[in-house]
């Protein structure tokens, strides 16, 4: 019923009725963003601060082969986010237990290896093709910048219970460490989910869950510096003078540390047909610490004292008729909820959330295209007014992106 | 400015001409809040320089500092005030800046005012900077006393690609970074008082200074005849073009700093990278030019 109407809440294997040979899918979502903080300039290093521009969000196609007892996924995308990409998104080669003949019931126990999405809460796992949001809520991606990482799953369902238990790398694709799919320490990360997803009736289903994760960051090491000459224009004359030339002393290595990082999640969406179409309700709250690794990164070590985050969103769409829909989600993230401003020689506890409102409005040929146009208001505490106080930066901004899908 | 936010608009506060007119004797506590000292190394700033810093201190009731620079009327700058200076009690505040390459020659006032909570701006401190070009003018658009060079042959290029000015004098003296002394060195091995001296050979060897620029002076009359002018692309650094303009300036008797600025002669190209040569010939030519 749900996977039918493009809601997949379960996301996986298929029934018991599965092809019996190669399932090629894919789809392609291309996209006109404009924003308001984009400037015609360059960061330090020559980041590009324009961000008003076309991109081709995810273009991604997917072969997978069934059999009764297993199923290999591969999934690819291309993107032009930073610059032409072509990447694995998912590999998963699992084998199987239990197959059901609903579409929507997963099988009594798969276990997967590859790269896979992780199971925490609901956005990281629900598909970007069945999303009518653009992108997953801020506080989602700040502590999952990628969907996917490398391990291993434990994954199934018994009646309404389903559960969820991977053991990965720790470090997820599109993470901004610089060691995304990769592995800098020996701990592995534990990510579980375990809810409930029942149809209460032919037109109604209610899912939940509970979700978390538990593992270890990685602060690098430093290397060792050898002797040299540093020039410090005192006088600020461009010229070297007398007194101006310092020794730099040689340093040491600095050995790399590792940190525990953590986050719980609970999750609800709530499904309903009527005869205006589907409306799905659903929302998510979650608590974490050090486990920001995409907005703010949180580095315990850096800062010296452990950095906790907060969130949560709500989201509503709405289908009026098969042709239309609209929508509105409010997410919430609180990336450190200790942080101390420094004023006037005083640390000030202040808060960093950022609030985003996202309506949106979208046409559709079911199951064939989408044209999605959605507005992001964003408030936050990232500039300062007249008084140095922190005030929203205007940042808002707004998308408009035709997907269409085979 | 680094580290600090820009607010568009005009800087807030009373101006110091106006506070000189309406100084009263406010309560310290109560009053507005002020900038009690700027402080930097020196007065001087070169189009393009990064990295000076300033700082000073405000009274304790200052929230924040707002700086703006005349000649950038778009907005200002705001920065949060510091912590507390051990001697004065008062609040301190520092600022690191970057300054444009376009930014005009000549004196520019870096205003400063204090801000409180509410909002409050107190009376704007004043600072005189001076604003020197890439081509050398001794000062002379910061003092009306000064003169500027009598000439200055002038390259300046836009990526940082190592390009070399040569001039070859009316003898056919080659005048280049690797020879920059017209006259050629004194007898004991020193650089001679008079003639035409090259200020630098930036990016020399592709050791990237930012710079961009070579200019070759005359701090006393140039010789009569006719200069070659050419311009040699030693290495281009990776760089797929550099495009690039060459410039005489000339200063008579009476001629100030503004007329001084504007080239007698004015040249532009653009050389590809194909074009690098390290053989120590001459370059592309580029113009003739009589004194």
């Amino acid at each position: 019923m749900l996977a039918r109407a493009g809601y997949p809440l379960t996301p996986g294997v298929t029934g018991a009725d599965y092809p019996h040979e190669f399932v090629v899918s894919g789809y392609v979502q291309a996209q006109y963003e404009a924003h308001q903080e984009s400037e015609d300039q360059q960061l330090q290093g020559g980041s590009l601060l324009n961000k008003d521009r076309f991109v081709l969000r995810r273009g991604r196609v997917k072969v997978s082969r069934d059999w009764d007892w297993g199923q290999v996924q591969l999934e690819l995308d291309g993107n032009t986010v930073r610059g032409p990409a072509m990447r694995v998104q998912k590999a998963e080669v699992s084998l199987l237990y239990g197959r059901q003949a609903d579409k929507d019931q997963p099988p009594l126990m798969q276990l997967t290896f590859g790269q896979f999405d992780l199971p925490f809460g609901f956005e990281t796992t629900y598909s970007s093709k069945s999303r009518w949001f653009m992108e997953r809520s801020t506080g989602a991606r700040a502590l999952f910048p990628g969907e996917p990482d490398v391990g291993a799953r434990l994954s199934g369902g018994i009646a309404f219970a389903r559960y969820s238990i991977a053991i990965t790398n720790g470090e997820p694709l599109d993470e901004r460490s610089g060691f995304g799919l990769q592995d800098p320490n020996a701990n592995k990360d534990i990510t579980a989910r375990f809810g409930a997803e029942a149809k209460l009736t032919p037109s109604a289903a209610l899912a939940g869950g509970v979700s978390f994760n538990r593992g270890r960051g990685y602060h690098p090491g430093t290397d060792a510096t050898k002797n040299g000459l540093t020039w410090r224009d005192l006088n600020e004359n461009g010229n070297v003078d007398s007194g101006e030339v310092f020794g730099q002393p040689g340093t040491q290595a600095v050995p790399a540390k590792t940190f525990a990082r953590w986050a719980v999640a609970a999750d609800i969406e709530f499904l309903l047909q009527t005869r205006l179409g589907w409306s799905m309700l659903y929302g998510e709250a979650f608590a974490a610490s050090n486990l920001d690794r995409g907005l703010l990164i949180a580095d315990p070590i850096a800062s010296g004292a452990n950095i906790r985050e907060f969130g949560y969103y709500i989201a509503f769409t709405q289908e009026i008729s098969r042709f239309a829909t609209i929508g509105f989600r409010y997410d919430y993230y609180d990336p450190n909820s200790d942080f101390l401003d420094k004023r006037a020689g005083k640390l000030i506890p202040t808060s960093q959330r950022v609030q985003t409102v996202s309506p949106l409005i979208a046409l559709s040929f079911p199951n064939r295209a989408r044209l999605v146009f959605e507005w992001d208001f964003v408030s936050d505490y990232l500039a300062r007014d007249s008084r140095g106080v922190p005030r929203d930066l205007r940042n808002n901004q707004w998308t408009l992106r035709l997907q269409g899908m085979f | 400015m680094r580290d600090a936010q820009f607010i568009e608009g005009e800087l807030p506060g009373t101006a110091p001409e106006d506070a000189e007119d309406s100084d009263s004797d406010e309560d310290e506590e109560d009053g507005p809040p002020k900038v009690t000292a700027i402080e930097t190394f020196n007065l001087d700033v070169f189009q393009g320089q990064g990295g000076k810093a300033f700082r000073g201190r405000v009274s304790a009731n200052a929230s924040a500092v707002a700086i703006a620079l005349e000649g950038v009327d778009a907005g200002y700058w705001v920065i949060p005030s510091g912590s507390p200076d051990p001697v004065t009690e008062e609040l301190t505040w520092s600022a690191v800046t970057d300054f444009d390459v376009s930014l005009r020659t000549g004196k520019h006032a870096l205003r400063v005012v204090a801000i409180d909570e509410s909002g409050r701006a107190g009376t704007q401190l004043e600072l005189v900077l001076c604003v020197t070009g890439r081509v050398p003018d001794n000062r002379s658009a910061c003092s009306p006393d000064k003169q500027p060079p009598r000439a200055v042959i002038s390259l300046q290029w836009d990526v940082n690609a190592d390009l070399d000015l040569q001039v070859v004098d009316p003898d056919g003296n080659v005048i280049d970074a690797k020879h920059p002394y017209s006259a050629g060195l004194t007898e004991d091995g020193k650089a001679p008082m008079e003639g035409a001296v090259f200020d630098r050979d930036s990016n020399a060897g592709c050791v990237v200074d930012g710079v961009r620029t070579e200019n070759l002076v005359w701090n006393n009359d140039a010789p009569e005849g006719t200069y070659r002018l050419y311009v040699n692309l030693f290495d281009a650094c990776k760089q797929p073009a550099v495009r690039f303009r060459v410039a005489v300036h000339r200063a008579d008797d009476d001629d100030t700093a503004a007329r001084f600025a504007k080239p007698r002669l004015l040249r532009s190209g653009a050389l590809l990278d194909l074009a690098a040569d390290t053989s120590g010939e001459r370059g592309l030519f580029v113009a003739e030019y009589s004194f």
